[in-house]
């Protein structure tokens, strides 16, 4: 990954569902049909229906969501780009409502960076 | 079990402190919403107290707007925490948050209710770069 780039990062913790996946950066969604909008990820509680994931430009609060249940789980990075022709992700704007620098990837990525913590 | 705001608001009448029906009232500032019907999320004590804990750590907000927060944290570590919640979201246009209640006795829990901030110029710029998207930078 090159330092000039704008990079993201995603928590994943140890209990998380798509721990086994976030392991070999693949980035699945809670649901990939899901209903749930922006907003309503952004408040909380709904990540197993909703279309989104969570990501931020700060690597500190990342890591606190990675951390949440103790030791195993991951960091996930991505450049902060747009998607190719053909590409079934894009980035979307969040509310933010809790100040956490925070940005949605709808849909199922492949090839992110992971670090263990 | 879906409930109206007037029947939400009457449910954490009986158990919300003084500052937290505040928050709520705030939530609920359309009075001619009041009988429109908000949809539960099911949830846990185990996985919301997690979420907020970290939430209450990540969070860029003042300390004193994560008041409900932190009464919710300190509410979820006394639960066994297989306990099943239901939780109520709204974003209004100056309020946002989730509203939390005991599903078997209905007991309120506690809420993550606050308000909308600004975002930063940074923030408002990346924003920007999502919704006119180069192939070089999102």
């Amino acid at each position: 990954m090159q330092q000039s780039q704008l990079v993201v990062y995603r928590g994943v913790h140890a209990q998380h569902p798509a721990l086994a996946a976030a392991r070999r950066g693949i980035v699945t969604p809670g649901d990939m049909d899901g209903t749930v909008t922006p907003a309503e990820h952004n408040r909380g509680d709904v990540s197993a229906d909703s279309p989104y994931t969570s990501w931020t430009f700060d690597r500190s609060i990342a890591e606190s969501h990675a951390d949440e249940y103790g030791p195993g789980g991951v960091i996930l990075m991505l450049t902060f780009s747009a998607p190719e022709p053909g590409d079934k992700w894009s980035w979307e704007g969040s509310p933010d409502l809790f100040d956490e620098d925070e940005v949605l990837l709808r849909g199922y990525r492949t090839g992110a960076t992971v670090e263990e913590i | 079990m879906s409930l109206s705001r007037r029947e939400l608001l009457r449910r954490a009448e009986s158990g919300a402190a003084p500052g937290a029906m505040r928050r709520i009232r705030a939530l609920f500032e359309s009075p001619h919403k009041m009988s429109e019907k908000l949809e539960p999320v099911r949830t846990s004590a185990d996985a919301t107290l997690h979420l907020w804990r970290t939430r209450l750590i990540t969070s860029g907000l003042p300390l004193l707007s994560l008041n409900g927060i932190r009464l919710l944290v300190r509410k979820l570590q006394t639960l066994p925490p297989d306990t099943a919640l239901e939780q109520y979201g709204l974003t209004g246009p100056t309020f946002a948050g989730n509203v939390y209640f005991h599903s078997s006795t209905g007991e309120f829990l506690g809420d993550t209710i606050v308000k909308h901030h600004a975002k930063s110029r940074e923030m408002l710029e990346l924003d920007a770069r999502i919704s006119h998207p180069s192939r070089k930078t999102a």
